[in-house]
């Protein structure tokens, strides 16, 4: 019997011991990470839903053409055409954008319903903050944003309640995300 | 006897000189503002002369054990980095995607014990770095491995910038004077200009190299040295630590070469600056390098010092490396401080 435990128990550490050396390194693309918690989850054997930073080289590039045109914009609020409704969300205008990413989704259906998305990021957000979550579409034309609220929670990652038609829409068709705060 | 009348007519200037006397003017009163401005920056930091202690006010020091140690300053500090980022890879989103600082490495050049020591500085280091928004404003930092600091920034100057300061702060302060970045892509340049490394693979490359075996002693050329450096899935046990013991082996071997060729060749180090020119993000002049290697040809190299830790996996599922910071602060103390009198 304490032969046997003695092996389960080695058979135990060399297991662990595996994983430790089989663990990766972190680059900087972990860092970025998308969470998602859909109402109605698809079987648990099937493909899992999934919303991701893309690192498609075109997506990446339009990110970036965005991002200029909003450092070269009046105001960020300017840039994105949402006045009120980062207004109503943050209070006054003196707002930041530290958070600027090419998002894409798979494995999405209506009949999931609302998506749960936590968003982990770079910059170290201030728990229990309120955060404006933009979400632009429009590729090969002009981008139109659409603002939805953000919570901060304990871990630092920010929470959001996408509707179905978004994020079919970012499974069609891909689009940009930015973080809007104080 | 006649008298002499002498004419004391005033001369005028000619043009010429008139031009003369107004740069004279303009030299004088030019070299009076830098002198000014000299003296406002001294009186910002001012030097009392006969005062030991006030001369040392701006040195960096680190508390130990009730002992005061100050940063010597005949120590020369370089910090050597590996950048992974393939140069035709993808760009990342504004001041994000520098790739990572995988190698690194802190040379201390001793003039006065006449050593190169080297401090090797795992990439899974766990670190306070600075992150910047994706417009490049610093917005906090962050605990993270330490090669991540250089994702942030422009993947040059900026990105080297942070890499440095992280490594100071771990460093308990120790003020890096230098820095040298170069991208993996410029190892097969370096491997060549010195001629070919040869190396005993202590692994199994045969997944990336039939004829790699285990036991086999090649001389790399071009791409194979890129190949020996930065591989790690399917190479042994995959981890870090194996792959930095194969750098430090190859390293070991060049900087051996290296110094044969610098012995043997002054111009031998500008040459190889020049040759590995697109690859580097260089903080240090060509002249000052070729001058610290030149004259510290003949030190003596210590081993290379590797920071005591441990290996663990984080809660987030990657490596992360925890420095036993106490081991940490001796072994900085002993590479680049002196007690206080």
């Amino acid at each position: 019997m304490k032969k046997l435990i003695a092996l389960l128990l080695a058979l135990a550490l060399t297991m662990v011991s595996f994983a430790a050396f089989a663990a990766p390194s972190k680059s900087g693309e972990d860092i970025t990470e998308v969470i998602v918690d859909p109402e109605h989850p698809g079987a648990p054997d099937g493909p899992a839903f999934f919303i991701a930073i893309s690192d498609d080289p075109s997506d990446i590039a339009w990110a970036n053409a965005e991002l200029a045109k909003m450092t070269a914009a009046e105001s960020v609020q300017a840039y994105f055409g949402q006045e009120k409704e980062i207004a109503a969300l943050l209070g006054d205008p003196d707002y930041q954008v530290n958070e600027f990413w090419p998002i894409i989704a798979g494995n999405y259906d209506k009949a999931m319903g609302n998506v749960t998305a936590k968003f982990y990021f770079a910059t170290p957000y201030e728990s229990g903050a309120k955060v404006a979550v933009m979400i632009g579409f429009g590729k090969e034309e002009d981008v139109i944003w659409t603002t939805f609220a953000g919570n901060v929670l304990d871990d630092g990652a920010i929470q959001a309640v996408l509707d179905p038609d978004t994020v079919m829409n970012i499974q069609n068709n891909g689009a940009l995300l930015a973080i809007v705060n104080k | 006897m006649p008298s002499h009348h002498h004419s004391h007519r005033r001369r005028r200037l000619t043009p010429f000189q008139a031009i003369l006397v107004l740069i004279a003017a303009i030299a004088v009163l030019g070299l009076a503002y830098y002198f000014s401005l000299r003296n406002e920056e001294s009186l910002k930091n001012p030097e009392p002369f006969g005062d030991a202690e006030a001369r040392h006010a701006y040195d960096v020091t680190i508390e130990h054990d009730g002992h005061t140690y100050r940063q010597r300053s005949n120590v020369i500090t370089l910090l050597l980095m590996g950048i992974d980022k393939e140069e035709s890879g993808t760009a990342g989103v504004g001041q994000r995607g520098g790739g990572q600082a995988d190698f690194l490495r802190l040379v201390a050049i001793d003039r006065q014990n006449r050593t190169v020591s080297q401090l090797a500085i795992d990439r899974d280091t766990l670190a306070e770095i600075t992150v910047l928004g994706v417009t490049g404003n610093p917005v906090g930092t962050r605990v993270d491995n330490i090669s991540l600091s250089h994702y942030f920034g422009d993947g040059k100057e900026k990105s080297c910038e942070l890499t440095r300061e992280a490594v100071q702060r771990l460093l308990y302060g120790t003020r890096i004077d230098f820095y040298m970045a170069m991208n993996l892509d410029g190892v097969p340049a370096l491997n060549d200009a010195l001629g070919g490394v040869t190396v005993t693979l202590e692994d199994d490359f045969t997944a990336t190299n039939p004829a790699w075996t285990k036991g086999a002693t090649i001389t790399l050329t071009g791409s194979e040295a890129e190949t020996f450096v930065r591989s790690r899935t399917s190479i042994g046990d995959g981890t870090n630590e194996s792959r930095m013991r194969r750098q430090q082996q190859y390293i070991s071997e060049a900087v051996r070469i290296l110094a044969d060729k610098v012995e043997k060749d002054s111009e031998f180090i500008g040459r190889l600056f020049d040759t590995l020119y697109p690859y580097l993000v260089s903080g240090i002049r060509r002249d000052r390098l070729v001058t610290e290697a030149y004259t510290a040809r003949k030190y003596d190299r210590p081993a290379v010092i590797s920071i005591a830790g441990e290996h663990v996996v984080g809660e987030d599922g990657f490596m992360q490396f925890r420095p036993d910071d106490e081991r940490l602060k001796e072994t900085v103390i002993k590479l680049f401080f002196q007690e206080t009198r």
